[in-house]
Parts: C-alpha cells; structure tokens; sequence
C-alpha cells in the first residue's frame, strides 16, 4: 500500500515538472527579424524619439526588418494592400542593447535565426572599428548564421530597406535574391557571406563586400563593391562595376556575364560560359614579385551590331582578340587603381604568395600593403585567351 | 518490479568495435578543429591527428593483449591475479573515481553546450539532471543493453556526419588548407597533444572484456574501434579548415556546430542543420556518458562483493550530479578537465602497459 502512495505521489510529481518549460516562445510570439541595416544617425533625425538621456558619439540608427507572417500569407489575395513587413529604427550604441530595446518596442520577441542580410552604411564602415565591432555581434550570438550575407550600402541602409520592391513581398527577400546573380553579371562582387567576412578581419589582408545602392527611382543596384583596409578593417573606397569585374577575373570568381567588344566601330555582345584563371609568380632578387596571370575564356555571340560573316575564321579570330584586348583593358585598369590608388591588395596575391611560396612570403609578407608597399611594385602580366565556341543561332540577321 | 534479462549476454567483435568508436567520439569532437588549429600553422593538424591516432592505436593494442590473456574475468579479478589482491582493489576503485568524475565532466559539457546553443532560460542543473535521469536508466539495466545501444547510434551518427560534410563541400575551399607541411616537429608535437586527450576511452574494453566471447578476438575490434574517429576528426579538421580557413578555426569555440550552421542544404525543411547536429552529438555524448558510469559501477561492484547494482547506482548519481555542478565557472570547469585528463592518461597508458609487462613476466593467463 505504502509502496503504491510513493509511486503515485512520484508520477504525480514528474507530472508537474515535465510540464514546464522554460524555453517555449510560440512561434506566432515569435518576431522575425530578415534584414539589418546600419547607419550613423543624422542631428535631425526622427529614428529614435526617446527623449533625455543624450547619445554618444558613437551612436548608431539600426533599422530592422520583420516579417509579419500573417500577412504572407494572405497575399496575392485582393483587398489586402497591407504590407508584409515592417521596418523599426532605433538609436544606439551597442546592437545587443538595440535589441532588448527592440522586444520593448513590438508585441514579438526579436528572432534572428532567419536574418537574411546586414546592410552597413559606407558612412558607419567608414569610422575606426566600426565594421569590425559591428560584425563582432553577429558572428557572437547564437542565433546568427554564418551564411547571412552582408553589404555595404552606398547612402543610407535605412532606405534600401524601405525600397517597394516589384516581384518580391519584401525587400530583404528581394536584396538576398538579386545579390546572388553573380551568374549573369561579372560586374557583381560574389555574396560576402558572414563566415567569410569574420575570416577576412582575422587576417591581415585587405578584402571586397558587396556593395549595394540605390537609385533615384527607389531601386536598389547591386554593382560594385567596397574596398576594405586589411589592417584597420576599414572602408576606404569603392570599386566601381567594371573594376570590380576586373578583380573577378584575376580571382577567378567570374561565372558569367558579358563583354562590349568592339569591331570596326561596331560592339559585339559575348557571353561568358567559362572562365578559367592560372597563376604563377617568380620572386627576383627577395623583393621583386612579377606574376604572371592567364585568363581563358569560353563564351558565345550574343548580339552583333554590324552584320559579318561569322563563318569566316579571321572574323572570329579579330573578335576573339578584341574580346582579349577588352578583358586586359578591365584587369589592367583594376590593378593600376589598387597599386597606385589605394595600394591595397584584394586581389588574394598576398595569399596566393603565402600558398605557393611560404618561405618568401614570410620574409616579404610585413612590407607587402605597408612599408616598402611591394604590392604596388610588383609586376602583374596579365595575359588573355578568349575562345568564341558558338555563334548564335543565326549567321546573318539582316543584309547591309 | 522485476528486472528483465537478456538470454544472450555475450558479445562480439562488431560490438566492441562500436563501443569503442561511440566511446571516444564525445566531447572532443566540437572543440578539437580549434585545439588543433591552433597549435599548428595552416592544415597540418592533420598530421598531429594521425599522430595522436598512432599512438592511442598502440595503447589500444596493448589493452587488447591484456584482455585477450584472461577469459570471462573482471578487471578486478584478473588484476588481482597480476599483482595481488590489495593492489587490485586500490586500483579498481581509483578507476571507479576516475571514471566518475568523467561522468561528471561530460554531463557538465552537455549541459552548459546545451544551454549556450538549445535552452536559454532553462538553468543549467535542470538540464543535468535531465540527461543524468535518462542515463541512470540506461545503466541500471544489463550491461549488454548499453552496448546494443552504441550499436544502434553510433550508424545514426556517422551517417549524419556524413551528410554534413557533404554538404560542406560547396563551402570548401582547397585554397584554404595550403601551404602544407610548414609547422615544425615541436608544434606537430603539441597539436598531437591536444588530441590525445580526445582519443581516450579504448581502455574501457578492460571492463567489457568479461562479456566477449573470444576475448582474443578484441585486437582488431580495438584497431578499427579507434580508427573510425581518427577518421572522423581527420575530415572534420580539414572541412573545418578548408571553410573557416585557419584563422577563423583558431577562434571558433565549437567549429563542428559552426560547420552545421554555416552550410545551407537546399530545401528550407532542413536549413537549420545543427538541430541534427545536436541531436546526433547529444546521442554520442549519451553512450560515452552512460559507458564511462557503467563501468565505474561496474568497478565498484566487483571490487566490493556486498555492494548491490541498484544501491550502488543510488549512491553514484547524487555524487556525480554533485561533482558536474562544483565548478563554479569556466576556469574551475577547465581544470575539472585537466586533471581527468591526466588521470586519463595514466588509466589508458600506463596502467595497462605495466600490468601487461607484469602478466608476461610472471605468465598469468586464463587457464584454458
């Protein structure tokens, strides 16, 4: 009998306790977060109305993005011009207290586990640390993930977020899309994915995130992208889309897009399929690095201005050498801006030095982007092979 | 309420090769990437790994010509037939310690990982107490049956392993694991070092030899036993490397659950993959944990004839719970750690050698 009391009041017991849980938030209390963008607050600016207490220096306007699920659901109906999201701006100084501020300021508790983008304002990248003091919440807490991708934005990221964005219900959705096109378009820097971008501030060497603008028309323009010191891992310049196409091909990240030749005064659309990149470099005398740098292309005609017999093999032989000239024009003019501008190195040469010749590297590697700047000495030959494979379907278009 | 027995209380050599690989793949698989990464330059941990691995390959050899001399005895008994019986005692019940605080330690380890990355707000000696409550259940039946249960993980987790690093692949970058070979002997050394700790837990077949039906049989059990996670963790550092690079590794706290959150596999289902992750490890940690109190109650019951399973076991838990709460923060847990290790060396290295060299000379063996 006593033994039946003891089992019950146990079971009862275990009863109560497996009922409770801490940890439980209802996925409909759940608020969740899918873009962050990053700015330095204007004097005027309206973001943060809490009266008071006065903002440091070093405040920052963050603007969220979250999804309101309810809403997702329901469009595509009519009547419903409601928008799926909505945008919450705040000011300042350390990300983790916006956030608890945030839980203060909507019915949902702020979830990040489904944060898409972080955008940066090229004025907050541009401050002493911030990047780096930024990225250091995201790649801390728990909820982020290393494949957020992340941008620098040329204006505010506050407006990027509030862009109306044509196909897509949000616009985080449509930034995380449009930012992966790298297949189309050579002009456009790969994803800067948060994992990749903690690497690049451990390391030494300067490094590209994706750039992002916005046009006059309210259209975000993914094209570009920012260039950051590897030392002080700060911004110091954009790269603009043709350059940034350049330091594609020499980093071998190129996986479409088009180039303009020109052929008897008339352009030429070829379309990259393939892109292939060999590397070599030769160390003279300790200091002096040439590199030597093979680029081979394979693409197809896209579009001919000025109709020719494509079937001829000198006319394909001309337009493969003017398609050469074009890719050298892009990759020279893109070293000359890193080695005289801003003598910095994100063409990975630094670390392709350190992978293939570690034991010079070590003895150059302090005077590489400082000191006796032997980036900006050394010799890049870049040399091209442009293959047309196919021409189109047609030979002609029209007759002259 | 009656206690169910297994017909078959005897197993085989797949067995122990099971056991083995879940006992040594614990905790050490999330931080070794790092520990490694960063005595070493660029992707030579691999080579420290391999080191470490030949090593505790030949501890493992050395336990398992230990217990192929002596057939259906138990660790006491066949030490007390080495070297005397005062001895025997002594050293089984300072296994019995040791092997409780590695109990303690590990319950710690999933608890406090459990809180960082799953519970937040649960306190951290409810989720203890959770796991140790399951455990005691899988000690408290036959010994076999913890055995049947690696043997029916230890699939599940390799597997998923598996699934991970192939979708890893996208991410990988071979740029990343050069230049090789550039660290010198002294660093290879010290990298080997932080993996050792990580291949402990072969000696544990000392205790389970009793239930094999040919011990002799556990020379290639223990072999393949220990190669499996030399594998594991040879691929996880060099995914490990090849995505973060060896900067990144060096200041990851768990790499291995970065790996799971950093790959994308396509189909929003499963885009959170260290879910499985966790529920894998957490399957891993389980058989370690349950092994490591089995044995320590299986130490002190044969080394005490009076002493019952079930009152043993009811003794044990409070302790173990009491010893995984006593470190107060990481300082205290890290030097909790310290001194299982260097216990772990002495119970995995050197008491087996000695009482190999001792039974040679002298010549004791089983009868038949």
């Amino acid at each position: 009998m006593i033994r039946r009391v003891v089992v019950s009041l146990v079971m009862g017991w275990t009863l109560f306790c497996t009922t409770g849980c801490w940890d439980r938030v209802e996925i409909d209390e759940r608020g969740f977060v899918v873009g962050v963008g990053i700015d330095i607050p204007d004097e005027q600016e309206q973001g943060a109305a809490e009266e008071g207490n006065g903002f440091a220096e070093r405040d920052y306007l963050v603007t969220y993005q979250l999804v309101v699920p309810s809403r997702l659901k329901r469009a595509g109906s009519s009547g419903s011009s409601d928008q799926s999201y909505f945008n919450i701006t705040l000011r300042g100084d350390t990300l983790s207290s916006l956030t608890a501020k945030l839980s203060s300021k909507t019915s949902r508790s702020p979830f990040f586990e489904h944060l898409q983008v972080v955008i940066v304002s090229d004025q907050v990248a541009r401050r002493e640390g911030a990047f780096s003091d930024i990225m250091d919440y995201f790649v801390r807490e728990k909820e982020m993930r290393r494949s957020l991708s992340v941008m620098v934005s040329n204006g505010k990221a506050k407006d990027i977020l509030n862009i109306k964005p044509p196909n897509e219900e949000m616009p985080t959705k449509f930034i995380h899309s449009a930012a992966q096109n790298t297949q189309e378009s050579s002009r456009m820097l790969e994803v800067s994915r948060l994992g990749k971008v903690h690497a690049s501030l451990l390391k030494r060497d300067s490094f590209l995130i994706q750039l992002i603008s916005i046009t006059k028309e309210h259209n975000i323009f993914i094209n570009g992208s920012a260039l950051f010191d590897g030392r002080s891992n700060r911004f110091i310049g954009f790269l603009d889309g043709e350059d940034t196409a350049g330091t594609n091909y020499i980093r071998d990240l190129v996986k479409g897009g088009v180039i303009n030749a020109k052929l008897n005064g008339q352009l030429v659309a070829y379309g990259i399929e393939r892109v292939k990149r060999k590397m070599h470099a030769q160390i003279t005398g300790e200091k002096q690095v040439t590199f030597y740098i093979d680029i081979h292309t394979m693409g197809t005609l896209e579009q001919i201005y000025k109709q020719m017999d494509i079937t001829k093999k000198k006319i394909i032989l001309t337009l493969e050498d003017r398609i050469d000239q074009d890719i050298a024009r892009i990759t020279n003019h893109v070293v000359k801006i890193l080695q005289q501008d801003y003598g910095r190195d994100v063409l990975e040469l630094g670390a392709y030095l350190s992978q293939e010749h570690y034991a010079q590297w070590e003895k150059i590697k302090d005077n590489w982007e400082e000191g006796e700047n032997l980036f900006s000495k050394s010799k890049i030959i870049i040399k091209v092979n442009s293959i047309v494979k196919r021409t189109g379907n047609v030979i002609e278009s029209e007759k002259d | 309420m009656g206690i169910f027995n297994y017909a078959d209380e005897e197993i085989g050599q797949r067995e122990i090769t099971m056991t083995v690989a879940s006992m040594i793949i614990g905790l050490g698989v999330l931080t070794l990437p790092r520990l490694v990464a960063s005595e070493t330059m660029s992707s030579d941990g691999w080579i420290s790994i391999l080191v470490a691995g030949g090593i505790a390959l030949f501890f493992g050899w050395i336990v398992s010509k230990l217990c192929g001399r002596f057939k259906r005895m138990t660790f006491y008994e066949y030490t007390s037939l080495i070297v005397t019986k005062p001895v025997a005692y002594v050293l089984t019940l300072l296994q019995a310690v040791y092997f409780l605080m590695f109990c303690a330690y590990e319950m710690r380890a999933v608890a406090s990982i459990s809180k960082q990355y799953l519970f937040d707000r649960t306190p951290i000696e409810v989720i203890a107490l959770t796991f140790l409550l399951v455990v005691i259940v899988a000690v408290s039946g036959s010994r076999v049956g913890i055995i049947r249960l690696c043997v029916l993980f230890l699939p599940i987790v390799l597997f998923f392993v598996i699934v991970m690093l192939a979708f890893s692949v996208e991410l990988f970058e071979w740029e990343n694991l050069k230049p090789m070979f550039i660290t010198d002997g002294k660093h290879i050394y010290s990298g080997a070092r932080q993996v050792i700790y990580s291949m402990l837990g072969y000696e544990i077949v000392m205790f389970y030899s009793i239930l094999m039906r040919k011990p002799k049989e556990s020379t290639k059990a223990i072999i393949i036993g220990i190669s499996i996670p030399i594998l594991l963790y040879l691929i996880i550092f060099i995914i490990a490397i090849g995505i973060f690079t060896r900067e990144g590794t060096i200041n990851i706290m768990y790499p291995a659950i970065e790996i799971a959150k950093e790959i994308e596999i396509p189909g929003q289902f499963f885009e959170r993959f260290e879910s499985v992750l966790f529920i894998i490890w957490i399957m891993t940690l389980y058989n370690t944990s349950s092994i490591v109190m089995d044995v320590s109650v299986h130490c002190l019951t044969s080394a005490i004839k009076k002493l019952d399973k079930r009152t043993c076991l009811l003794i044990l838990s409070p302790i173990i719970f009491l010893i995984s709460m006593f470190p107060k923060d990481q300082v205290e847990y890290v030097y909790l750690g310290t001194i299982i290790s260097i216990m772990g060396i002495a119970f995995a290295a050197i008491i087996p050698t000695s009482l190999l060299i001792v039974a040679a000379i002298r010549g004791v063996q089983s009868s038949d």
